[in-house]
């Protein structure tokens, strides 16, 4: 999490301020949730004013356009996490031999198969729990949906049962989406009208079709009026024991959600001459948060560009326009100016950060930039370091270092108020319950999750699949201890 | 203050000799009857299983350098290491360790006359066989998933006991010897507990000379003794602490003991309390969140059940109760309690007066403040509470030993097994025991032992998460929260590896930084 975001949104919060108590807009109200660090109820807030009057000023746009990109970010990072946690705790489940055998676990384990871009496992193990007998229609249905996706096979018919049926529409959703909105209105029309409230597998599909439609306002509406933390299925054991599996891809489909949304909300600025520059800047960097290079010829024109920029974002222009030039294959170039940035005698721990950073979100082998990095933070005390400290860790948990992560998550944490939010950002606290989860502190892993849970209840599928594998891998002798 | 510690500081530093300090003292260094934090700590510097559990909850070898199990897994078969010695005693020599010892420890912890907390884990073992000097063999009554966690229990040396039975007031507590990377080297009542390098150590020779124990009746004194350098270490930090250790470069903060919650434990033998209405009244009738935020800075997390939130056992569908005081009457007044003129409610002629039980050294003032905020929100709705507060020892002896309380305030510690059986289920009241409140339930009975026979650990956390639900309506407990624990250390120590659950599991690698080593 970048130190000018903050920064800027600081100065947006200062200057939108009302100065005498008056009733609170949504919009006020929005901005500080995000102080506290609260995206999805900032965006909660601000999902019906998104075509109100107040939206249109460029100051509240600008705020809720970082609002919606700092929220794709985190659940970027809360995707990303969370496919770990399944694919461990769902392989666990399928090779272990139960009493009760679950057959459901093939199919999620297939979703999460899917997910991770393993195809041939994934064919295999949906090949595995179509082969059960007595499987629920509804089930059947969605690993058929899958299936043909996988093989690429044109099933023209649309599943009778209504989850599955969506699942059918998302994997058509790259052509012609805005055809599928109607049919899947009336789907949810239908599910809706059942006791049961709407599952995690028919809420992420329907967010990914209204959102390849661009129908922002109904996918917010969805997500913010349905709970996020709801199981995708529930599979009875017998009369008393019941497994809940959860869906992989809602993560997903909230991220890009909040990312299109928000780019949308940046480019809506770009007309403005005050923000356009701003504007430019952070579509630049919605871009390198999702490595998408489709955007990085464009940036090298714009970033040199930019002049109305806050004091604190120039000096980030020039990591920020090698990072372009890395994914467009001149990867020494931008090591150089990386490593310059950190080794620099004077060098500012925030761009420092910003260095790594780019080595981070598009997952560069940055050694030399962050040895002088690492010695550079090691020298450092205070808060201002945090940001680095935090990047750092970061790095070397994608690299696969958890020990190393950990040391440097921890340094970056602020203990005095636990896991909480209030003194630490989220990606800090995730990336920080990877590394303990990675080096199998699980009780502390769960602990951020739960804590976290509260703002963000999506995670329901973090924890529940850090539980289970918890639960298969615990090896205590059963202490208690009284103090 | 300041200069007084220092001052002991500079004449007491030694540069091989590892000091820390404890809240309390240890209650005994017998590994078979300890119950408390403090003395498992000491205990884990003396003391070997025949296994361990790694950092990564891998079982790697211990006392036992290899074992085999048989193909239903109800054998299992345990090869020792040969060549490990007890710790001398005086200027004998050091007898060697052997199936003998093993054989003895399990038969003692199930003996009927040993008060141990651990006699309930050792129901699944039905046989202990010595096949010769360096072997021994466990048959189980019946396969468990988990069944080698049951062998790192510490073993004890059969040649110092008298009987085949441990008693907590048993000499051996007194002199205690292990095989463990230290010994005991001397111990006074009310002084520093001394223990020195076991140089024959089959893990190798720790690389500390020594390691001292320094107990503190006085939490903020162990603090300031652990700022101002009087002791390298402290196993707990109080919260309002850590915005200060945090800020020094010198000191390192580490995560412990995050399976643990407090609770307030109710005396079913009361009458009174026997009612379930009465104990969800009482949970119902304080604001956890008000008292969390207050005394503890926000610094946990409130629960809703008997597992902590750290465990794969919590059920995350149950959300804690509320603060609703009105609802609390309410179901006092259901189960027949009205309001005396006085307003104290009562049944019958009979108030509704309990006696509250807590530990509490005279600082410790956030346990003080929670005892009297849960007093203040009681008298609102009408329940009287009379408070005690004992010294550590004293409230053990009154809660676990005779049974003397109506509601207790206790903190339990977990390992990643989160086993609430000797809590809750029936067979576990009796004296030293920890379902000390007498709380019975048969449904709760059953879930437990169907829990702890089942192979299929999926299941067993189906069953758990059942238990959760039962126990939270039932509410035996007031659950309260559970509080981020740090172990602290200062720069001196090197090499510091804290294993989650046990403190000292790699302390024989630890090392003291000496004055000329480089920073």
């Amino acid at each position: 999490m970048n130190l000018i975001i903050v920064t800027a949104l600081t100065l947006i919060v200062a200057a939108t301020s009302p100065a005498r108590a008056e009733p609170i807009s949504a919009i006020e109200s929005a901005k500080q949730a995000y102080a506290k660090k609260n995206y999805d109820a900032a965006i909660a807030l601000i999902a019906p004013e998104l075509a109100s009057e107040q939206a249109r000023d460029p100051a509240n746009t600008l705020t809720m356009a970082l609002l919606f990109l700092r929220n794709a970010e985190l659940h970027l990072a809360l995707h990303r996490s969370a496919l770990r946690i399944q694919l461990d705790f769902l392989t666990q489940l399928n090779q272990t031999q139960t009493v009760l055998q679950s057959k459901f676990v093939s199919l999620f384990l297939a979703e999460a198969l899917i997910e991770a871009g393993q195809r041939e496992k994934a064919t295999k193990t949906l090949k595995q729990f179509l082969a059960y007998p007595s499987l629920p229609p509804r089930q059947i249905a969605v690993a058929n949906a899958l299936f043909n996706r996988q093989e690429k096979r044109n099933d023209e018919t649309m599943p009778s049962d209504e989850e599955a049926a969506i699942v059918w529409l998302a994997g058509r959703a790259s052509q012609k989406p805005e055809a599928l909105i109607e049919p899947l209105n009336e789907l949810l029309q239908k599910l809706k009208s059942q006791p049961l409230p709407l599952s995690a597998r028919a809420l992420a599909n329907a967010t990914h079709i209204y959102r390849s439609a661009r129908q922002y306002n109904a996918a917010l509406n969805l997500l913010t009026q349905n709970k996020t933390g709801m199981p995708a299925a529930v599979e009875k054991l017998d009369e008393s024991r019941f497994i809940r599996f959860y869906d992989i891809t809602l993560l997903r489909a909230m991220s890009e959600l909040y990312r299109d949304i928000g780019n949308s909300l940046f480019i809506q600025l770009r007309n403005d001459a005050k923000y356009k520059d701003t504007a430019n800047f952070y579509l630049s960097e919605s871009s390198l948060i999702f490595s998408e290079s489709s955007f990085a010829k464009e940036a090298l024109v714009l970033l040199p560009q930019l002049t109305l920029l806050p004091k604190s974002a120039k000096p980030l222009l020039e990591t920020r326009l090698r990072a372009h030039e890395y994914m467009l294959g001149q990867g020494a170039k931008a090591l150089k100016t990386w490593a310059d940035a950190v080794n620099n005698i004077s060098s500012d721990p925030a761009v420092s950060a910003d260095a790594i950073q780019m080595c981070v979100y598009l997952d560069a082998n940055c050694p030399f930039v962050v040895k002088a990095a690492e010695d550079f933070a090691a020298r450092g005390r205070s808060d201002r370091f945090v940001p680095l400290w935090t990047v750092l860790g970061q790095y070397f948990l994608v690299k696969g270092n958890a020990t190393k992560a950990l040391e440097l998550l921890e340094t970056a944490r602020d203990k005095t108020n636990s896991f909480g939010l209030e003194s630490n950002s989220p990606g800090l606290l995730i990336s920080t319950a990877e590394a303990l989860r990675q080096q199998k502190q699980y009780p502390q892993a769960l602990e951020i999750y739960f804590n976290l849970a509260r703002a963000f209840p999506a995670m329901r599928i973090m924890q529940e699949g850090l539980q289970g594998t918890y639960a298969l891998e615990n090896r205590g002798p059963g202490g208690v201890t009284i103090f | 203050m300041a200069q007084t510690l220092s001052i002991t500081w500079a004449k007491d530093v030694r540069t091989d000799t590892l000091r820390y300090g404890e809240y309390g003292r240890p209650s005994t260094l017998d590994p078979i009857t300890s119950v408390d934090a403090v003395s498992l700590r000491a205990v884990e510097l003396m003391f070997d299983g025949l296994v361990n559990i790694g950092e990564h909850q891998e079982f790697i070898p211990a006392l036992a350098e290899r074992w085999s199990v048989n193909a239903d897994a109800t054998i299992y078969t345990f090869h020792l290491r040969q060549k490990v010695l007890w710790h001398p005693v005086n200027s004998e020599a050091a007898r060697p360790f052997s199936a003998d010892d093993v054989v003895f420890t399990y038969h003692a912890i199930r003996h009927p006359k040993t008060h141990s907390a651990l006699k309930s884990r050792l129901d699944l073992i039905k046989e202990i066989n010595k096949i010769d000097t360096n072997t021994v063999q466990f048959r189980l009554a019946r396969p468990s998933a988990n069944a080698l966690a049951l062998f790192s229990l510490k073993i004890v040396p059969k040649h110092r006991f008298v009987h085949d039975y441990v008693a907590r007031n048993d000499p051996f507590s007194q002199h205690p010897i292990g095989t463990g990377p230290f010994l005991l080297a001397s111990q006074a009542s009310d002084r520093e507990i001394v223990f020195t390098a076991n140089p024959t150590y089959f893990r190798g020779p720790p690389n500390l000379a020594r390691i001292v124990l320094k107990p503190y009746s006085d939490q903020n004194i162990l603090q300031q003794a652990f700022k101002f350098n009087s002791v390298d270490l402290i196993a707990s930090v109080a919260p309002r602490d850590l915005p200060e250790l945090q800020a020094n470069a010198h000191i390192h903060l580490v995560p412990y003991n995050t399976l643990s919650y407090s609770f307030f434990g109710y005396n079913n033998r009361n009458p009174l309390l026997a009612d379930k209405n009465v104990r969800v009244a009482l949970s119902m009738a304080i604001n956890r969140p008000e008292i969390l935020n207050s005394f503890f800075n926000n610094q946990g997390l409130l629960i809703s059940g008997p597992f902590p939130p750290g465990s794969w056992a919590y059920n995350l569908d149950i959300a804690p109760l509320s603060y609703a005081p009105n609802e609390a009457l309410a179901l006092l007044k259901k189960s027949g309690f009205s309001a005396a003129k006085d307003g104290v409610l009562e049944r019958h002629g009979q108030r509704l007066q309990l006696r509250l039980r807590a530990p509490i050294a005279k600082e410790n003032e956030a346990t003080k403040r929670v005892v009297l905020a849960y007093q203040n929100y009681l008298r609102k709705i009408g329940v009287e509470i009379k408070v005690d507060f004992l010294e550590l020892q004293a409230w053990k002896n009154a809660v676990f030993n005779r049974n003397d309380f109506d509601i207790m305030l206790g903190t339990w510690n977990f390992d990643d097994a989160a086993d609430i059986s000797s809590l809750f289920h029936s067979k576990e009241i009796g004296a030293w025991k920890n379902n000390f409140g007498s709380y019975r339930n048969e449904k709760v009975d059953k879930l437990l032992d169907e829990g702890n026979a089942t192979v299929d650990l999926s299941q067993k956390r189906a069953i758990f998460q059942q238990l959760h639900q039962l126990l939270a309506e039932d509410a035996p407990y007031t659950f309260l929260w559970t509080l981020t624990d740090y172990g602290a250390y200062n720069d001196r120590v090197r090499n510091v590896k804290i294993h989650p659950f046990q403190f000292f599991a790699d302390v024989h690698q630890w090392q003291i930084k000496n004055d000329t080593d480089p920073h």
